[in-house]
């Protein structure tokens, strides 16, 4: 299911707006919007349509009951807050697998929404990895996120899963995520 | 969609079952992967799908779509049950006999998840780094091998005529040099009645 929380923040976000600012906007007060965001309570749909238009955004339905990739970054932010890498490395792959098993537009959907911080740089780079991945194998334009220089590193990094990964060559790496100097092999991500 | 936890698993199994008694007819399912893990060997946390080998007795599409009404109930996407897996060649068919634990047996339907070494060497045929890295670290521990010799001489006797493929090579060495193995934790026994 998505997690609204997770939309509502990564909406804010990408307006680089604070809790109060949006609360202003919304003309709800900074409580509430804290809440709606962390996910401990279940926010009532007319506040996050409220909040959302606050940000700028509004709320449609897409035929698909797959998490998009704002979902998806909030998944990864907890994962790596429990200190459970293999984890936040499932919920990559299951983001890859599940834009595979969508085509066209809808594959593009579930990549609109501009997804949070992961709170850690590799990860907010390998979603954008991910992202223009499946997107350039359907031909499906790019959001504008996917090319925010902060989903760029230089030097390349891993995603340090766990200590006996080997690391791969250039060859070995979607280009991609050699584009978003993220080292991943790209068997990691397939079906066996 | 989703990642299942063991929890998720049990109770989609528990209705399959029940969706299957309603067909009448045998059908053996076995079980391989992650969800096989979770379901009778340790602690995975979550796993994206339950793979399945080809049905033996009953057919494929059946159990397709007994878990599809599963699926519906739920809110999963179809494909949670697949049998992609077959498709890979990965299932160690002609070399040491095969282990397999029943977790249900009611006369007609039974369910069966791939014991520890059938699942070391799929995990091992696999050697998808970051994926496959600790539960081959801890199916190592459970099988026992403690050496990437061993690994080797294993994984030839699940596919005679092959090595350990060389990235497996490199990623069993790393586990071995990095810390001793442990055998994890087993987990409670599956009831599915």
């Amino acid at each position: 299911m998505t997690d609204a929380g997770a939309l509502l923040r990564a909406a804010r976000s990408s307006r680089r707006l604070t809790q109060e600012q949006l609360a202003d906007r919304a003309g709800v007060d900074q409580a509430r919007v804290s809440r709606s965001e962390s996910g401990r309570e279940s926010p009532r749909f007319d506040t996050v349509d409220r909040l959302l238009a606050g940000a700028g955004y509004r709320l449609y339905a897409a035929p698909t009951r797959r998490d998009d990739v704002a979902t998806t970054a909030g998944r990864i932010r907890q994962s790596l807050e429990q200190g459970d890498r293999h984890a936040a490395l499932r919920h990559l792959i299951q983001l890859s697998d599940d834009l595979l098993a969508e085509k066209g537009l809808v594959r593009g959907v579930l990549t609109v929404s501009p997804p949070g911080t992961t709170g850690e740089k590799v990860w907010d780079a390998a979603l954008a990895a991910v992202t223009a991945w499946r997107l350039n194998e359907d031909q499906i334009p790019l959001p504008a996120w996917v090319s925010e220089p902060s989903r760029t590193l230089a030097p390349p990094r891993v995603l340090q899963i766990d200590e006996a990964d080997p690391v791969p060559t250039p060859a070995d790496v979607p280009v991609e995520f050699g584009q978003h100097g993220v080292l991943a092999w790209a068997d990691t991500f397939s079906s066996v | 969609m989703t990642l299942l936890t063991r929890d998720d698993l049990i109770r989609a199994l528990r209705e399959l079952v029940v969706e299957l008694k309603t067909g009448g007819e045998p059908v053996g399912l076995r079980v391989v992967g992650g969800a096989a893990i979770a379901l009778r060997h340790f602690d995975r946390h979550t796993t994206a799908d339950l793979d399945a080998l080809h049905v033996r007795p009953g057919t494929d599409d059946a159990v397709t779509e007994a878990a599809n009404r599963v699926a519906d109930r739920r809110g999963w996407d179809h494909g949670w049950l697949n049998f992609n897996v077959t498709n890979t060649g990965s299932e160690p068919l002609y070399g040491r006999p095969t282990a397999w634990e029943t977790v249900y047996d009611d006369g007609i339907i039974v369910i069966q998840v791939a014991g520890a070494d059938t699942l070391l060497a799929m995990k091992l045929r696999a050697n998808r780094p970051g994926r496959d890295t600790d539960d081959i670290r801890k199916l190592l521990a459970i099988c026992e091998i403690n050496s990437v010799e061993g690994a080797d001489v294993f994984y030839s006797e699940c596919y005679p005529g092959e090595s350990l493929p060389d990235r497996a090579w490199t990623m069993v060495s790393s586990i071995l040099q990095t810390q001793p193995l442990t055998k994890p934790e087993l987990v409670d026994p599956v009831d599915l009645s």
